[in-house]
């Protein structure tokens, strides 16, 4: 029995290295591909799970709120206690303020409250959550 | 690379949303062009990594390599209002995990992170570290209140228990269950059973050598046929040495070489056709060889799954036979060479 061996450039930790590396080069269209392709083709791998969060945020960069949306939402329900948890709550809130959604917005503020209350997000969830009352 | 990145993405999305990004509205009342300050006490190697990493162009960062996370710098009182908005320092000086500890810019109010590697700095550590220090800045922008107060902060800088001195481990044991299936003989094809082995195996190289120790039960196996029939339980021992080579931080295939002995108790039975004087039931002994090609997958530290292609060679060549009239006729003659798979589980 032998392991399936991936070509060296269609494995999980070298497509998300590489799109990490367009990431931080400025290169977002490159990047967005990358983490696509990334999730596509190991859509249950470590290193898609990190993906949803760093391509979530180039989306809502790049105005796309829904797609932005979606891609936070897809780490709260495969890894809600993952280490980036808070970070994705933080940014789900900032994409439905973006796309107008104070209804939902608040929810999520009032989640990462219930659940990350001591985090570094609470003072500025607090706030919008007195501001959308 | 990254500033230049984020100023343009702020602009975008701080117009889509008048989110938290427009740093300079925040009722703290600082400026735009007042920096957070990040006192980075990491390798150089790391440090780069997060500087380039993290795309937050407002609050603007002000990265501040150091050696050490100094205590009293947390504590230290800003003389004045402007000189930071607010500070982080991230401490990469256990190999376990890195703690990041934020302070708001009176240094009245903190808050502290750790953030587990169970696997040290690798690439998803840290593109995690470099989205959690950009979203943290960008929330830091309206803090006006963190979490803890000076006196529980100073409490949590009180020198943490030293962790045990890191050595790297040269060797480590595993111990784990399998089930293993192997061609048998023409009459039955097959044998199989359940088992337990432990291992040693080095923990650290490309290569990494080791020695295991196996015992199986292989369910009885009845053989009857006109003449004569026999009934055979068997406990497979087996000794040896493996190499192990590591393909991914998940991933090995290991080769294996062993021998050893199966014990089996023999219980001769009467035939289906006709009645014989049938032998005392007795245990006897057969060496053996085993060559083994094991692919192992590891999702923890704890724990790895693996399967093996195997083959056991008999030393003894065993048969089982028939003496009639002082003539011997062979009965029963298990495979030579009984190929099989295995797989199991182990606790590293």
């Amino acid at each position: 029995v032998s392991a399936p061996v991936e070509p060296a450039d269609e494995s999980a930790a070298y497509l998300f290295a590489r799109a990490n590396r367009e990431r931080r080069q400025a290169r977002s269209s490159a990047a967005v591909a990358l983490y696509g392709d990334l999730q596509a083709r190991h859509p249950t791998s470590e290193e898609a799970a990190v993906s949803y969060v760093s391509l979530g945020w180039l989306l809502l960069e790049r105005g796309a709120v829904s797609d932005a949306l979606s891609q936070f939402d897809h780490y709260l329900g495969t890894s809600p206690g993952g280490l980036l948890a808070p970070e994705a709550l933080f940014a789900r809130a900032q994409a439905l303020r973006a796309g107008g959604q104070r209804d939902e917005e608040r929810k999520t503020w009032n989640v990462l409250l219930a659940r990350f209350a001591d985090s570094v997000y609470a003072s500025e969830a607090r706030r919008r959550v007195e501001v959308l009352r | 690379v990254s500033a230049r990145r984020g100023s343009a993405i702020l602009a975008r999305v701080a117009a889509a949303c008048g989110c938290i990004l427009s740093w300079s509205g925040t009722s703290s009342g600082q400026g735009s062009e007042v920096p957070v300050d990040v006192f980075v006490a990491c390798t150089r190697q790391v440090a780069a990594f997060l500087e380039g990493g993290v795309g937050v162009a407002e609050p603007r960062i002000r990265w501040s390599p150091v050696d050490r996370i100094d205590d009293a710098q947390i504590l230290l009182r800003p003389r004045e209002r402007g000189g930071a908005h607010a500070r982080a320092w991230i401490d990469c000086s256990r190999p376990d995990r890195v703690r990041v500890y934020f302070a708001s810019w009176d240094t009245e109010r903190f808050l502290v992170r750790d953030v587990p590697l169970p696997y040290g700095w690798t690439e998803i550590a840290r593109e995690s570290m470099a989205q959690l220090i950009e979203s943290s800045i960008k929330a830091l922008g309206s803090g006006e209140s963190l979490g803890m107060s000076r006196t529980e902060m100073a409490s949590v800088l009180r020198p943490e228990a030293a962790p045990p001195p890191e050595r790297p481990q040269r060797w480590g044991m595993s111990w784990g269950a399998f089930y293993a299936i192997q061609a048998f003989s023409q009459e039955r094809w097959v044998e199989q059973g359940p088992g337990l082995v432990v291992a040693v195996d080095a923990r650290k190289g490309q290569w990494m050598p080791g020695a295991w120790v196996s015992a199986q039960y292989q369910l009885p196996q009845s053989v009857v046929t006109d003449l004569v029939g026999v009934h055979l339980d068997t406990l497979a021992l087996r000794a040896g040495a493996r190499l192990t080579r590591e393909l991914g931080r998940h991933t090995a295939l290991a080769l294996q070489l062993g021998a050893g002995a199966d014990v089996i108790h023999i219980t001769p039975l009467q035939g289906s056709g006709a009645q014989v004087s049938l032998a005392s039931e007795r245990f006897s002994g057969e060496f053996a060889g085993q060559f083994a090609l094991a692919a192992t997958l590891r999702p923890t530290t704890q724990y790895e799954f693996w399967a093996s292609l195997l083959a056991d060679v008999d030393f003894g060549m065993r048969h089982y036979d028939l003496v009639v009239d002082g003539s011997t006729r062979r009965v029963f003659t298990p495979l030579w060479i009984r190929p099989g798979i295995l797989i199991g589980v182990a606790w590293r």
